[in-house]
């Protein structure tokens, strides 16, 4: 069965998605005020372009994390003119585009081998990890089945392991 | 071990045993990327402010400005429409009555010309096509620059457009006549309610004396019910806009997603969802004396549509008449009853307001109020040259009401009611993504036979 959503529902889809769309954005910019307005473009798209979403075709859910990583990717490669550039992890870390101090220094011990994955890599890693979700709505988020994301998650974790040397693991024990 | 990280690990072997013996490593990594996480709280004015934008957006868009234009629309309708011409049925303009609220009168004209005026037409077809420059609430950049790179999942989101279609409106109702004459105009006005300033006075919040301010008025108040399943009220009195929506942090498994996962949910009859809406009112003791008695709305023309709410709409009624949006649809107090908790989830337009009553010419005849909605009324229709096919849009007897439309009078709007005459669509055979409704066409003079130019929809964007 299709689903549908009324522009009337709009306040309820707000609600709904409004914290997970802004922490699916900030883990890709690590920065507060332009995960705010990105979030605020693409809840503003999504209402524009609702009457174009069709249900058959895919879940709300995807459709609208779709606008914001959309959102993201053109925040980035209109500011760095690079196409390869879909997010704040692709970036040079002497860039001039802003990023949170806290988060950078969070990010410090395990920066350059997220850095190293596949943005898809990396996505399915921090929705994970960092944002709990669910292989379904995982799934939901990226596109692809369950099971596609589960094997995903894997490798990554494995590739992970495998580029981070044994000097960087016994380091990490010491703290 | 940490619950979570047994569960990522639990993840990882259910794919790959063969890290099993390397646990000790992984677990360390899960660590390190559990405690690299940054902080992504986010900030609940912000929540609150873009809330707010979202909700006058959607009012906004409700009301389905006209984004057409007449001459690129004329050889669509070129066709054979066939017009049933059956029984006669009279459609009066109704003579002035005051019911329900009390709506101050104003001279004739007073709110002068009523148009869609090119310039903020477009300017509104502009938003609607997509860009959200003006939306933004943070200070990263400006959305010019969002238009102008190439995106690799283009593909992604341009698998949201439907086929084209151009759509052919044919009128299939009785025959009907129409009183020339006056009509009235209302406008809403905005009334500050500062009913509580004066309790501030003897408020002290965090060593701040409210008391020592002077002139005190209260911009906007968000009050939160702390129980399980609470609600939380957002109003701003300026702007005449109190909301109630469900406080996220008191709905468990709601909105962490986890309810959201239920694959199936029982859809409420329309009777239920209007019993449920009622008892929400009567327990909140919300008045809705100005509005009418509770009714579903909905997309009639989409048989196999499932929904995850029902919208029940307490009409606003102004002087014995019932007020439609834009769209067709009753506007007033809606409240959205969601199905999978069986409970509402939000109530807006909650403030009937107050209005002022301006009488205007009407002198539309009959052949002109047909081909207006023969051209879609004030929505229009899009024509797209390169539709894959035409789909006929059949309506119905048209029906007296009143109209919201808004006037932009500089930097300020208002809105206003316009008598109008609503064309329902009937069921639409073999097509179910007629999301347009039912067809308005306004009575005051001169409305309609304003020529909108606006640029077509840019599918690729």
């Amino acid at each position: 069965m299709a689903q549908t959503v009324k522009i009337e529902d709009f306040g309820g889809v707000y609600d709904k998605y409004v914290r997970r769309i802004y922490n699916f954005i900030y883990y890709k910019t690590h920065h507060k005020e332009t995960a705010e307005d990105l979030t605020s473009q693409t809840f503003a798209k999504a209402l524009n372009k609702l009457s174009d979403f069709d249900g058959e075709r895919g879940s709300f859910s995807s459709w609208l994390y779709a606008i914001a990583r959309n959102n993201v990717i053109d925040f980035y490669r209109t500011r760095k003119s690079n196409i390869n550039v879909e997010d704040v992890w692709d970036l040079a870390d002497d860039t001039d585009i802003e990023r949170d101090i806290e988060a950078a220094q969070k990010l410090q011990k395990v920066r350059k081998y997220l850095k190293a994955l596949k943005p898809e890599q990396r996505e399915v890693v921090l929705l994970r990890v960092w944002g709990d979700y669910s292989y379904r709505e995982i799934a939901e988020i990226m596109g692809k089945t369950e099971n596609n994301c589960k094997v995903l998650f894997s490798r990554t974790m494995k590739k992970l392991r495998e580029d981070m040397p044994l000097s960087a693991f016994l380091s990490l024990l010491l703290f | 071990m940490d619950k979570k990280i047994k569960q990522i690990l639990k993840d990882i072997y259910s794919i790959d045993k063969s890290l099993q013996p390397q646990e000790e490593y992984l677990i360390k990594l899960i660590q390190e990327l559990l405690l690299s996480k940054p902080d992504s709280a986010i900030d609940e004015n912000f929540v609150s402010s873009l809330r707010a934008r979202v909700l006058e957006m959607s009012k906004s868009l409700r009301e389905e400005r006209p984004r057409f234009s007449f001459s690129k629309l004329s050889y669509a309708f070129a066709g054979t429409a066939v017009i049933l011409l059956a029984l006669i049925s009279f459609i009066n303009l109704p003579e002035q009555s005051i019911q329900g609220l009390v709506v101050d009168r104003a001279k004739d004209n007073a709110f002068g010309e009523i148009t869609f005026s090119a310039d903020s037409s477009e300017e509104s077809a502009q938003d609607y096509i997509g860009s959200s420059e003006k939306f933004g609430l943070g200070g990263a950049g400006d959305g010019n620059d969002s238009k102008s790179a190439p995106s690799a999942l283009d593909s992604e989101t341009s698998m949201v457009f439907p086929d084209l279609v151009n759509y052919e409106y044919v009128y299939a109702g009785e025959d009907f006549d129409i009183q020339n004459g006056k009509v009235t105009v209302y406008k809403k006005t905005l009334e500050y309610n500062d009913s509580l300033s004066g309790l501030l006075k003897g408020i002290k919040l965090d060593g701040v004396d409210i008391g020592k301010f002077s002139n005190l008025k209260v911009d906007s108040i968000q009050i939160s019910e702390d129980k399980d399943q609470g609600y939380i009220l957002y109003a701003y009195p300026k702007e005449n806009i109190v909301y109630i929506g469900q406080n996220w942090e008191k709905w468990p498994g709601y909105y962490d997603g986890r309810e959201n996962q239920q694959s199936s949910f029982a859809q409420l009859p329309d009777s239920k969802a209007i019993e449920i809406a009622d008892k929400f009112l009567s327990n909140y003791n919300i008045d809705h004396s100005a509005f009418g008695s509770g009714e579903v709305i909905g997309h009639a023309n989409i048989e196999d549509a499932i929904t995850e709410s029902a919208t029940v709409v307490y009409p606003l009624q102004i002087e014995g008449n019932d007020v439609y949006s834009q769209s067709g649809y009753k506007y007033g107090l809606n409240v959205v009853v969601d199905f999978r908790t069986g409970k509402v989830a939000n109530v807006s337009n909650i403030n009937a307001g107050n209005f002022q009553s301006s009488d205007y010419d009407s002198d539309l005849t009959k052949e002109q109020i047909i081909s207006y909605a023969k051209k879609g009324g004030i929505q229009g229709s899009y024509v797209y040259e390169q539709a894959a096919k035409t789909v006929e849009i059949r309506m119905g007897t048209p029906i007296y009401a009143l109209v919201q439309t808004w006037k932009y009078d500089g930097s300020e709007s208002f809105e206003l009611l316009v008598p109008s005459l609503i064309f329902p669509v009937e069921n639409i055979e073999n097509y179910k993504y007629y999301y347009g409704s039912d067809v308005v066409v306004p009575l005051v003079g001169g409305m309609m036979e304003q020529e909108i130019s606006v640029p077509m929809i840019d599918l690729a964007e």
